[in-house]
């Protein structure tokens, strides 16, 4: 009686601990998805500087070295007017004197009719926007009594770090206003297709402050080019540029992934040869009492923290590497795809190992003996019978290992570099700089604003990290275990 | 932390309590300093101090879980408007004054560099030392990760909000930059003077505000004299105007004694 109500105990406490682990990688994958919800809650910024220049300026230099050029942007610091710093009223004709003889301002508003000519400033900071909404700036240009010449120009560029080809608008710059009396060459120019120009125009001056806003008038018009805030997130999403605290966050995590798979996928490459050489000697060559204390110790390689390989790939590994092979690979810096990738290899070694150890253990003895009662040697009979028979389950360790790489977070960290750029598509790939998946959620996730697009997306590298190992680790099981259902 | 109030005040001791600092890498040894100073003489306040980089502390200081916020950048305008809609004030006080260093390895002949040939060097666009009047080698740039205050005042100050180049590398900490480039022949990388000073096998290189202009070494004459062009000041952040214990580090970590410990360790102090 007594044993019978254990045994129901027994078989209660079973079961719901097999569900709970279940439900618990469910509500792992529950928790990517949800907080992955706040990378749609993302804006699109947007910024040009344009100046009024006399023909004669030097069209190599930059728009932004003009002191008196005005910033349209929607961006991060943009608030809807500007915050006391960044408020600089367009410059009256006195100050111009001397200094400069062209000048522009914007009125701050979408509507050319709300403008209050004394409120004018030089830079039209607005909050951003998201994908869908649709925005007008105007821009006010002039020449001051002092301008000589007979042509201007209107010059445009993006904003630092802004990267039209990037972004999800149709942007426009268009001239609606000529001042009286001149007539002007149509200026109508898509801002995207052609981020940085310039345009002549006849040259005209105000002749008091008030004359200002008489000149040229120019339009930006922003119009959506997504349907909608969740298509160009996800348009976004799949690019390579990764720079989630630039002052134009991109979030494209092509380059990312293609690192991580670059780095696991070379230490697969390195640690598989030596790895199921290391099995079937364990397995069919060894002693029993060498194996018995060889294996544990193979094991115990995956019990070494992974932060202390990475810092012995830094300092030991990293430094050899560049001073045997640095001058004729010709890379200076150790901190690259092939350190990390060698060290990684190290980390997965053992689990391939010991699985594939148990897998060449699970070939059945009859298939092994009826080799050899052929009279195979024992290496035959490795090679032409052992070997083919756990061929899915060899296979399956391998997959373990490269899953079990996939995620890793800080041999990445500590030895790739830290550069979230696309890998270059040439052998130069083995010594430059990456960053990967999972480290770049460990870097980022400690500064991150909590419940915004950043986090969002660190989420949503997760999630997809996720779903690639757990695919991996499925299918490897399912090849395993049709080797060990005997062939 | 109650508890000991209490006591305090039950016991008439002019006070105690608990400070908690959080945020740049570059304040870390500073306010490690600041706070033994302390509590040397008011042993009854703990002062808890930890790093992990400006953009960490700022995070914390929005969501009002330190008193302090330790930053080597000013906070951008979005960062204040963050913490007011969790209804939070921020409170800017200077509390010395650091050059951002250039260090490169020992052995590089180059002498001087221009702030517009650094930006470039670090967008990408110089990538050769030769470019420089240097050697004919490759540019090995390293920088701080995005957690860091001098990363985001780098960015800033030198790139002009640019793009950083592709083959940028991206270290934990300013003491890692120091060992990279003290072991890397070629290499470039930028941090507190602080962290650089006296560590072998590397040499700071003189910047230009512009080219044809006079180069400036990081020291301290030219950074006070704001002669040599990568220079800041490190801030504090409470909010509002701080009270009681935290009141009482600040004033001395403004005091002659506190701006002498900002000396020892290698910044400048504020006078």
């Amino acid at each position: 009686m007594k044993a019978r109500f254990v045994d129901w105990i027994m078989e209660r406490l079973v079961a719901i601990s097999g569900i709970s682990v279940g439900l618990l990688v469910l509500s792992v994958f529950y928790f990517l998805a949800s907080e992955s919800r706040y990378a749609f809650d993302r804006k699109f910024p947007y910024g040009y500087r344009i100046a009024l220049q006399p023909a004669s300026a030097p069209s190599a230099e930059a728009v932004e070295m003009d002191p008196n050029a005005s910033v349209i942007t929607a961006h991060m610091d943009g608030l809807d007017g500007l915050d006391d710093k960044e408020s600089l009223p367009m410059p009256t004709l006195a100050e111009l004197g001397g200094v400069a003889t062209t000048g522009t301002g914007s009125p701050l508003v979408s509507n050319l009719s709300e403008a209050d000519p004394t409120q004018l400033t030089r830079d039209d900071w607005r909050a951003w926007k998201s994908a869908s909404e649709a925005e007008t700036f105007f821009l006010y240009a002039y020449g001051t009594p002092e301008l000589k010449e007979d042509k201007v120009k209107i010059r445009w560029e993006p904003d630092a770090s802004y990267d039209p080809k990037l972004g999800v608008h149709n942007i426009r710059l268009k001239l609606i206003q000529s001042p009286a009396g001149i007539t002007a060459p149509k200026v109508d120019v898509d801002l995207v297709a052609q981020p940085s120009g310039e345009i002549e125009l006849p040259a005209w001056q105000a002749k008091t402050d008030a004359e200002r806003t008489k000149g040229y008038v120019f339009k930006i018009e922003v119009e959506p080019m997504a349907a909608s805030n969740l298509t160009a997130t996800l348009g976004g999403f799949f690019k390579s540029e990764w720079s989630p605290t630039s002052q134009y966050p991109k979030y494209g995590f092509l380059a990312l992934l293609t690192s991580t798979l670059a780095i696991t996928g070379l230490a697969l490459l390195f640690a598989i040869v030596p790895s199921l050489l290391a099995a079937v000697y364990l397995r069919e060559l060894a002693p029993r009492r060498v194996r018995e204390w060889l294996k544990p110790v193979i094991e115990m390689l995956a019990s070494i923290p992974t932060v202390v390989l990475g810092y012995f790939g830094l300092m030991l590994l990293a430094p050899g590497l560049v001073s045997t092979f640095g001058k004729a690979l010709s890379f200076d810096s150790g901190r690259c795809v092939l350190t990390a990738s060698i060290m990684m290899a190290i980390l997965i070694m053992p689990t391939i190992v010991s699985i594939a150890e148990d897998t060449l253990g699970n070939v059945p003895a009859a298939l092994r003996q009826g080799g050899e009662a052929l009279g195979l040697t024992t290496m035959e009979a490795v090679r032409r019978v052992v070997i083919p028979a756990a061929k899915p389950g060899l296979l399956g360790a391998g997959m373990l290992g490269f899953a079990r790489a996939l995620g890793e977070t800080m041999i990445v960290w500590i030895l790739a570099g830290g550069t979230a750029t696309m890998i270059p598509f040439s052998p130069r790939a083995l010594v430059s700089p990456v960053r990967g998946v999972a480290d770049t959620i460990g870097i980022e996730m400690a500064n991150v604003e909590f419940e915004k697009p950043h986090y969002g997306h660190l989420f949503l590298i997760g999630l997809v990290l996720f779903l690639l190992t757990i695919s991996i680790n499925l299918y490897a099981q399912r090849v395993s275990r049709r080797s060990l259902s005997g062939v | 932390m109650i508890t000991s109030l209490i006591a305090s005040i039950a016991l008439g001791t002019p006070i105690a309590g608990s400070v908690s600092v959080k945020g740049s890498d570059t304040l870390l040894i500073l306010n490690q300093r600041w706070a033994e100073g302390f509590s040397k003489v008011n042993p009854n306040v703990s002062v808890d101090v930890t790093g992990g980089g400006s953009s960490i502390g700022i995070r914390a200081f929005i969501n009002r879980v330190t008193d302090i916020c330790a930053s080597s950048r000013k906070m951008k305008a979005s960062e204040v408007q963050s913490a007011r809609s969790n209804r939070g004030v921020a409170n800017e006080i200077p509390v010395a004054l650091d050059g951002l260093a250039i260090a490169v390895n020992k052995d590089n002949p180059i002498k001087s560099i221009t702030m517009d040939e650094l930006r470039k060097v670090y967008i990408g666009q110089i990538k050769n030392w030769s470019q420089l009047g240097g050697s004919n080698a490759p540019i090995i740039t390293f920088s701080r990760d995005s957690n860091s205050g001098t990363y985001g005042f780098f960015q800033e100050k030198v790139l002009r909000n640019q793009n950083w180049g592709g083959q940028v590398r991206f270290l934990p900490s300013t003491s890692e930059e120091a060992r990279e480039v003290s072991r890397t022949e070629n290499a470039i990388a930028y941090g507190g003077v602080a962290y650089f000073v006296g560590k072998p096998g590397l040499k700071l290189v003189p910047v230009s505000a512009k080219e044809g202009s006079e180069a400036f070494a990081p020291t301290e004459a030219n950074v006070r004299a704001k002669k040599y062009p990568i220079w800041r000041y490190l801030y504090y952040y409470t909010n509002g105007k701080p009270t009681g214990s935290t009141k009482a580090f600040i004033d001395f970590v403004l005091s002659p004694a506190g701006q002498k410990i900002v000396e020892q360790v290698g910044y400048y102090g504020l006078n």
